[in-house]
Parts: structure tokens; sequence; C-alpha cells
């Protein structure tokens, strides 16, 4: 009679608690040559990739459940559908899965997400040094939970009330999660082609392989990308990379896209908030109505063109920096120190040259000492330069 | 040969009597019977209760989380329209403001492209609303098109603002 007792409350036990647990639901490896390419698709999904080891292209999904229901379980696992090939030399990779979350998040936080209205309380930008801005990007590039990301968004609470309900969040002791990751790791001379929406791609080692990646919402993480060949189209999506070298970016209503370093890079934008931690080397920027923060510039950056309309930019400019600084075009207000600069009667303007606007040195008085060159065509456009605090 | 009925059942009666010690008898044959399991019992008890609640649960859990949805639902449309008003209004005050009919025109095309990625996201919604991401992917385009259109209406002021606070040196 203890027995059964004994036997049936541990049934009942079992039923509704699970501890956490990994498992691997799919894994393959190929082989590849010097002309092997992959092509990846991914919908709703989070991505990891890294450098591989061998000479092999992996890939593995995991899902790992954190005290989940045994009744909900099943219906995790078969909503993941992974499937890969390697076949004329192209190895393909696909993640079919459907969404699949039990219902963890109270009623009242989506409801408040529905009157979630973001409005950023800053009136001023300040600068931030390459260190400084490297941290920025490493704090950006955590894994925050959604309830914490919703909470830090709101306006809807005060930021003492913000630090409780995420301390309360943080040590709930039976938070239920499941994680379902794609890990890839590719070898040196593998192109790749990523076509991602609604997914997390996390890009976790320094990759010199050439890559055409494409996003289309979600968020990209990476190291340092770097090849001549790379072409990255983010639509709808942040991209926050530690550096960018090589290649072609295109950036398209992608908010608060930070950047720490940018190099050989032809840039395209619109519609989108990037903040650029440090301007290496050749840049070209074309751009609609984006907002600009550049915080830093090389020494040797040799020159920024930025072609712009209805775009606001901003620069931080060091001390050290030596660089001419020349815009042309119309319509364009400058403020210098956060005053509004009367480039009409400044000694510089020119009105035979036509639509140059501002022609000036920066750091220095000398030519002959300058080997930089800040050159923008404007139209419509507001730009703010100080060595301190922005107000906008 | 037939007979009254009612002899018969005289008859039986003379033949049947009970003993005269049959309650006492009896009584001691009940206290002699074996006592029922109480733990049997209460685990029949527990087990029924637990049905009990695990069906009650089930349905209170179910009907919740329906009436849930319908008030999520309810509530996205709400929004929605109170965005699309707002949008609207937005829209309107921003034509009023510039001459710049190419602006206008890239402005329209792309809350066109928004409007159509909206209805995408609208779609996957009715498949799955359960979904917190989709709803975050709604509220998030219904409030990019607002923003974008408040932006470059504050861009505008700031471009036809009066110069003041001129500096001419650098």
């Amino acid at each position: 009679m203890r027995t059964l007792f004994k036997i049936i409350i541990l049934m009942l036990i079992t039923s509704f608690q699970i501890q956490a647990q990994k498992e691997t639901l799919y894994s393959n490896s190929y082989q590849i040559d010097a002309n092997t390419t992959a092509l990846l698709e991914f919908k709703g999904s989070s991505v990891e990739i890294y450098k591989s080891l061998d000479d092999k292209f992996h890939i593995e999904y995991t899902i790992e459940f954190v005290n989940y229901p045994n009744r909900k379980k099943k219906a995790a696992i078969e909503s993941v559908k992974i499937e890969s090939d390697l076949s004329n030399n192209q190895i393909t990779v696909a993640d079919k899965s459907k969404f699949s979350m039990y219902r963890f998040y109270q009623f009242e936080t989506i409801s408040n997400i529905l009157y979630l209205r973001n409005k950023s309380t800053d009136t001023s930008y300040s600068p931030k040094s390459e260190d400084a801005f490297r941290n920025v990007i490493i704090e950006a590039q955590k894994p925050v939970p959604f309830y914490i990301r919703y909470i830090q968004n709101s306006n809807q609470y005060s930021e003492d009330e913000k630090k409780k309900s995420i301390e309360k969040y943080n040590n709930r002791k039976k938070r239920r999660k499941v994680i379902k990751t794609v890990k890839i790791k590719v070898p040196n001379n593998l192109s790749l082609t990523i076509n991602a929406k609604a997914s997390t791609i996390r890009i976790q080692d320094n990759l010199e392989n050439q890559i055409s990646l494409r996003v289309d919402g979600g968020k990209v993480y990476t190291q340092n990308l770097s090849n001549s060949n790379n072409i990255i189209k983010m639509k709808d999506a942040p991209l926050i990379a530690n550096s960018i070298n090589g290649g072609k970016l295109i950036l398209d209503n992608s908010k608060r896209t930070l950047i720490g370093e940018l190099k050989d890079v032809k840039l395209n934008s619109e519609f989108s908030l990037i903040e650029i931690g440090q301007i290496k080397n050749n840049v070209e920027i074309t751009d609609f109505t984006s907002k600009y923060l550049i915080h830093n510039f090389s020494n040797n950056f040799k020159e920024l063109i930025m072609n712009t309309e209805y775009s606001e930019m901003n620069f931080f400019i060091q001390e050290g920096i030596k660089s001419s600084f020349t815009t042309k075009g119309s319509a364009t207000k400058h403020y210098v120190e956060n005053k509004l600069f009367d480039y009409k009667n400044h000694k510089s303007y020119n009105k035979v040259k036509g639509d140059i606007m501002l022609d000036v040195f920066i750091n220095t008085s000398s030519e002959g000492s300058i080997d930089n060159k800040i050159s923008i065509t404007t139209h419509n456009g507001i730009i703010r330069i100080s060595k301190d605090i922005i107000k906008h | 040969m037939k007979r009254d009925i009612r002899d018969l059942f005289k008859e039986e009666d003379e033949l049947k009597t009970l003993p005269e010690n049959h309650r006492t008898e009896f009584l001691d044959k009940l206290k002699k019977q074996p006592k029922k399991n109480t733990a049997f019992t209460w685990l029949k008890i527990a087990a029924v209760l637990l049905v009990a609640l695990t069906v009650g649960f089930n349905i209170f859990y179910n009907t919740s989380e329906v009436e849930e949805e319908l008030l999520i639902i309810a509530q996205i449309e709400a929004v929605e329209a109170e965005y699309l008003a707002d949008i609207e209004t937005e829209w309107q005050n921003f034509i009023a403001i510039t001459e710049d009919e190419v602006l206008v025109e890239r402005f329209r095309k792309k809350l066109k492209a928004l409007d159509e990625d909206y209805q995408d996201i609208s779609f996957q919604f009715k498949q799955d609303s359960n979904n917190v991401l989709v709803i975050e992917a709604l509220v998030d385009n219904l409030q990019n098109r607002l923003q974008i259109i408040k932006d470059i209406q504050k861009h505008i002021k700031i471009l036809n603002q009066k110069d003041e606070h001129n500096e001419n040196t650098i």
C-alpha cells in the first residue's frame, strides 16, 4: 500500500516538472573542396555560425528545455524540421521548423506590447572612444530575454520600476524556456549565401569567407567580417558588428545598427539609424533620410565620401585627426559645436564654386599636412560637428 | 383443487418463525465482519479529487486561454485602428509642410511597402495568434510607419528654422 502510494506520488511529480535537458535533434557534416558553396535558408531561426576547426562543414540542431512541461515537449520537438544536403558541390541547409512556444507570457505582457510606443528621450549624443564603443557592442550582442527587452524599451515604467521588474524576473526560480539553436561551422574557403527571415544570426568568430547575407527582419550580430566581395543586405533588421572590412553593405530601415569599424566598404542606406565606432580607409556612404553618428576616425582614413539626401550626419572629431571637411549641395544646415554655422558668410564660402557650402580644415590650417578628406554631397541635410556632446 | 390464496400465506406464516435470539446473533455477525481498509479509501478519494481537479483545470484553462486570445485579437484591432489614424494625421501634416514632390513620392512608396509587409505579418498572426514575436512585429511595423513620418517632419522643421545664433568661425 505504501509502495503504491509512493508510485502515485512519483508519477504526479514527474508529470509536472522536468529539469534542464539538451538534445541534439539533427547533425551532419560535409567534406568540401575549393569550389564548394553553401546556401543557408532560415525562417524564425536562431543561428550560430563558427569557424570550422577542420575542412568540413558541420551542422547541428539542438533543443534545450528548462523546466519545460512534458506535455509540451513533444510538440516542440515535432515542430523542428531541418534539412541539409550536398549536391552539385553545393551544400544546402533549410530550417523549415514551425514556431513553437509554450505560452509563458502573461496576458498583461502581451497586451502591454500593443501599447508600447517607444519614444527616445535623448536630446544629445555623447562621443565614445573606440574602446567605449567596443563595450557598447559587447553589451548589445548579449542575448536578452524577450521580457527584459520589453521592460527596457517600455515607456510605462520608471527606471526604478524597470530595475525591480528585471531583478524579479531574473530571480524567478522556475523560469520555463525552450532554446532551439542551429549551429553551423564553416571552413575558411567556403562561400556562404545566407537568406534569413525573422531570424537571429550570430556570427561568433571572425570570418574571411565570401558572404552574401540577406536578412529580412530579425537581427544579426557578428564579429569581424573581411572580404572584398561580401554583400550584406539588412531590411527591417539591425546589424551589430565588431567590424566590416570590404564589400557592400545595404541597410533599409535598419534601426540601431552599430558597427565598430568600417573599412573599404560601400554602404547604401535609407530610413536607418547607424552608429559607427571608427571610420577607417575608404568608406563611401550613399543615404536617404538616415541618421548617422560617427564617433572616431582612424589617423589615416584617407577619404570618407558621403552622398546624401534628407540625412542627418553627426560627427565627433577627435583632437589628433587632421582632415579637410567639404560639403557641397544645397539647403543643408551645418552645426559646429552646437551652434548653427552660417556657411554663406564664412570666409571659406566661395560663390564661384557654386554648390560648395563648407570647405574647411579640421585640426590644422595647413593643406600640406592633410592626408584625409571628408567629402559630403548633401541636399536638405543636417550636419553636426563637435569634439564633445552634440545636441539635437 | 383450488385453494384460497390467503390460506396459503397463513400456512407459510406458521412455518416461518424467527428464532428468539436472531437479533443478537445478527449483531454479533455484524461485529465480526472485517473492517474496510481506510488507506485504500483515502487513495480513492484522492484519485477522484485529482481527476476532478484536472478536468476542472483543463476546462478552466482552455476557456480562459480562448478568452485571452479573443481579447488580444480585439486589442490588436483597436491598436491598429489607432495607429492607422495617427499615421494618416501625420501624413497630412507632412505633405502640408513640404513642397518636395519627389520626397513625398519616396515616402509614399516606403509606406506602401511597409503596409504590404504588415499584411504579410497579419496573415502570419491569423495562422498563429499565440506567437508573441508576430504580435511584436505587427506593433513594430505600425510604430515604424508613424515614426518615419514624424522624423521627416522634424527634419524639415529644422531645415526651415530661421537662422539664429549664427557662428561663422570654426
